[in-house]
């Protein structure tokens, strides 16, 4: 198992979503990763953190949050853990785009930009772990 | 710098919107354009200055491209970034939007 590149604990506050873009678009460019790619992973990690802060903490803004990225061979793979109560991952799915409506597009990005990203039960049973993965192609 | 600022442009309201729009402040910029939209018949949401917007930005966009349809106003995006742009297509939205370069355009467009 590699080391993490990135291993940032914070708070379920919107206002620190700006630090969170800014460590993974950091990450992407020590990785080497074309700036489109760095882009979207720059949103994807965002939603994906926006997502833990409105709906599995509910708009608390006091609650723990950490977020995990370290490199698999040529891939990226990032984690991020709450410690909310249990969701049904079941119900966490992309919906169809060819219906304008707001929200519920975090999914979307994700699932549009990411290899694979699978929802995972801590093993103490506390939270939820959102498990993705990116393989990089290095700009020369 | 993160602003929101609404001015009048040859007869349209503008929305002028700077910096990376996120779930800190999205809803700062969904209630000015929903309030553009309540108040005049020509809105334009300018996105020149946006350097990074998320689905909670994309968000306020549908709603006032919504409300305004809804409203017979006339509803278009301005002089989009390359940022924003790159959402919007992730979004499959780039389609959906009126997305104008220019004012004149705008207006031509109108």
């Amino acid at each position: 198992m590699s080391a993490d590149l990135v291993d940032l604990t914070f708070h379920s506050c919107p206002s620190r979503l700006k630090e969170v873009r800014d460590r993974v678009r950091e990450l992407c460019a020590r990785s080497g990763c074309e700036t489109e790619l760095s882009r979207k992973l720059v949103l994807v990690i965002d939603e994906a953190v926006a997502n833990v802060m409105r709906h599995a903490y509910r708009g608390r803004k006091d609650r723990e949050i950490r977020l995990r990225i370290r490199r698999d061979g040529n891939r990226l793979v990032f984690s991020l853990h709450d410690y909310a109560e249990p969701i049904d991952f079941s119900c966490i799915k992309p919906r169809d785009l060819s219906e304008c409506r707001p929200g519920g597009l975090g999914i979307n990005f994700i699932d549009s930009v990411m290899d694979s990203w699978e929802f995972q039960r801590p093993a103490d049973g506390k939270g939820n772990i959102l498990v993705m993965t990116k393989t990089i192609e290095q700009v020369q | 710098m993160k602003a929101c600022e609404v001015k009048e442009e040859e007869g349209f309201r503008v929305v002028v919107v700077r910096g990376e729009v996120d779930l800190s402040w999205s809803s700062e910029v969904r209630t000015a354009v929903l309030a553009a939209v309540n108040a005049h018949p020509a809105v334009l949401v300018d996105l020149s200055g946006v350097s990074y917007i998320d689905s909670s930005g994309i968000a306020a966009l549908v709603e006032g491209y919504k409300q305004a349809k809804g409203q017979s106003v006339s509803f278009g995006l301005l002089a989009i970034s390359d940022a924003v742009r790159a959402v919007l297509e992730l979004a499959r939205l780039d389609q959906v939007f009126p997305i104008h370069g220019d004012l004149d355009s705008a207006r031509t467009g109108q």
